[in-house]
């Protein structure tokens, strides 16, 4: 009887432990885990990733966000201006700064300038998320790439547009 | 199969006690908690993508491509040498190489995995430490902690890193019981889970170093426990420089982004927004439970006891560093401290839950004769 009893006390308790763990302990951990679960890019730009590998070079280089830039790195292995290991790389805040500029900027010949400047041969416009290049998140102008001199589109869906650096 | 000794498996079974078998409940309580967690990492269209996870997906899908390891970035507009540590990423590409699924996907699944896994190197290093009802604590601690949560939902290396670092410490404490040094398989063990460790993630790798070279020191009277210690510490830094020396040409570090820009945030007791919060990331019952689990330790004065100090040390200076005017990935050395901490609050709870057996359950009487 008394080890019925010690026994019963033991899996009573047990049972209260894993209770709070399954219902308090993880509300909290959801409510730190849950932000990082989240995908960030769309499921637009993860589809035009098909259409990078099909259409563009190995070696071309793309404008994008570090989320959008690492998205593309991981599914296509093109080369984004911003974007996975900044360790070893020569600048990496001043392609911070102008991959951002030429997101931010109302002028569509000094996002082509910059572009240029990097050899980037795309660029890749998320529609629906703010983007970010390592100061914050930002609203993209996407207006200036639709002036033809300086930009070709060559794919879009709801989420996504990809335009050729003329 | 002979392994199946069905008699053998029964009579074990038979022979577990009500601890025992309340135990085995708990952990699979536990991991049933833990585990359904983790399969949200395969609930969207793509993986987490916090973390830089996609990148390393780049990394392995280009190994697969071209059957190399890169020798340049594919990072920050590429064209500069690459030099991150490929344990990680060949792990990825080796198994999707092997199962024919893309490499984004098996990276999910070999997250949940690896998840897995440091949910059993908590346990084994716990159990080996104290006791196996100090390692289910610990497994509580493990799956309450949102810390530990963030780096077990995200395909990184530092995940692989909070597996092999447990490993390599559970094959020097496993050496303790066999006398003098002498090259064993535990040692060899050592030496290869030192050397894989050097190669997964450079934060854990620093952390090992750390943690080993502390702990060697606190075992320099005796010759043998210190070498046990030091072997795999050499190890951990020979391999990590001959691989630094191949890809940069250099052993310094100081030409490094991430030290140039002291990348990483301080970590402060509450998160502000230039500080992640201690008690946020750790959880508000960790810290009481490690000060009781260390003062257990302390008052029962095991030998091994000085290895779990050390880790926790090493990872507390590491997730300091900005005291000591070094400022770099102080919130991933985070990650190594609170892991620390989970061993010793496991230990803390175990100390609480013995206390209460002898004083509150052995006050029901027995009866005379039992």
């Amino acid at each position: 009887m008394v080890h019925i009893g010690r026994n019963l006390i033991r899996i009573l308790f047990l049972t209260v432990v894993l209770i709070l763990t399954a219902t308090y302990g993880m509300a909290n951990v959801q409510k730190e885990g849950d932000l990082w679960l989240d995908p960030v890019v769309t499921k637009g730009e993860l589809e035009s990733t098909a259409w990078i590998i099909t259409n563009t070079n190995s070696t071309d280089h793309f404008q994008s966000d570090i989320f959008g830039g690492e998205l593309i790195m991981g599914m296509t292995t093109r080369i984004p201006i911003v974007g996975g290991d900044w360790a070893n790389a020569p600048d990496p805040i001043a392609n911070m700064r102008d991959s951002q500029q030429i997101y931010q900027t109302d002028s569509a010949s000094e996002a082509h300038a910059l572009s240029k400047q990097y050899n980037l041969s795309y660029v890749f416009v998320p529609l629906n998320r703010l983007v970010f290049c390592g100061f914050g998140w930002i609203p993209v102008n996407a207006t200036k790439f639709d002036n033809s001199d300086y930009f070709k589109l060559q794919y879009s869906n709801e989420d996504v547009r990809i335009y050729a650096v003329a | 199969m002979r392994w199946l000794n069905k008699t053998k498996i029964r009579d074990r079974l038979w022979s577990l006690d009500a601890i025992a078998v309340l135990r085995y409940g708990t952990i699979l309580g536990l991991f049933i908690i833990f585990f359904s967690y983790r399969l949200n990492v395969l609930r969207g269209y793509v993986i987490p993508t916090y973390g830089n996870t996609m990148y390393h997906v780049g990394i392995e899908r280009l190994i697969l491509e071209s059957g190399y390891y890169p020798t340049q970035e594919l990072s920050y507009n590429g064209g500069f040498p690459h030099f991150y540590v490929p344990a990680y990423r060949l792990l990825v590409a080796a198994q999707a190489l092997l199962s024919g699924i893309d490499p984004m996907v098996v990276s999910g699944l070999i997250t949940i995995t690896l998840s897995v896994a440091v949910f059993c190197v908590i346990y084994t290093f716990t159990k080996q430490l104290v006791h196996a009802s100090a390692a289910v604590c610990a497994l509580f601690f493990l799956t309450v902690s949102p810390e530990i949560t963030i780096f077990t939902i995200r395909a990184l290396p530092e995940l692989l890193g909070l597996f092999m670092l447990p490993l390599t410490l559970i094959f020097v404490l496993a050496n303790r019981i066999e006398g003098s040094f002498k090259l064993n398989a535990y040692v060899a063990l050592s030496v290869v889970s030192a050397a894989v460790t050097a190669l997964t993630h450079q934060m854990t790798l620093l952390t090992l170093a750390l943690v080993l070279g502390i702990y060697a020191l606190t075992q320099i009277k005796s010759k043998n426990e210190f070498l046990k210690a030091f072997v795999p510490l050499v190890t951990v830094l020979a391999v990590y420089v001959l691989w630094q020396v191949y890809t940069l040409h250099t052993v310094s570090i100081l030409g490094l982004s991430q030290v140039k820009f002291h990348e990483g945030t301080p970590v402060d007791f509450l998160a502000s927004e230039f500080s992640v919060g201690f008690f946020e990331r750790a959880g508000v019952l960790l810290v009481p439970f490690a000060a009781i689990g260390l003062a257990w330790l302390e008052r029962n004065r095991s030998n091994k006891r000085f290895l779990l100090y050390s880790w926790i040390l090493a990872s507390l200076l590491l997730t300091k560093n900005d005291l000591l005017g070094i400022g770099i990935f102080m919130d991933r050395f985070l990650t190594f401290f609170v892991e620390s901490l989970i061993v010793a609050a496991g230990i803390g709870a175990f100390a609480v839950l013995h206390f209460l057996e002898t004083r509150v359950l052995n006050s029901i009487k027995k009866p005379q004769g039992a």
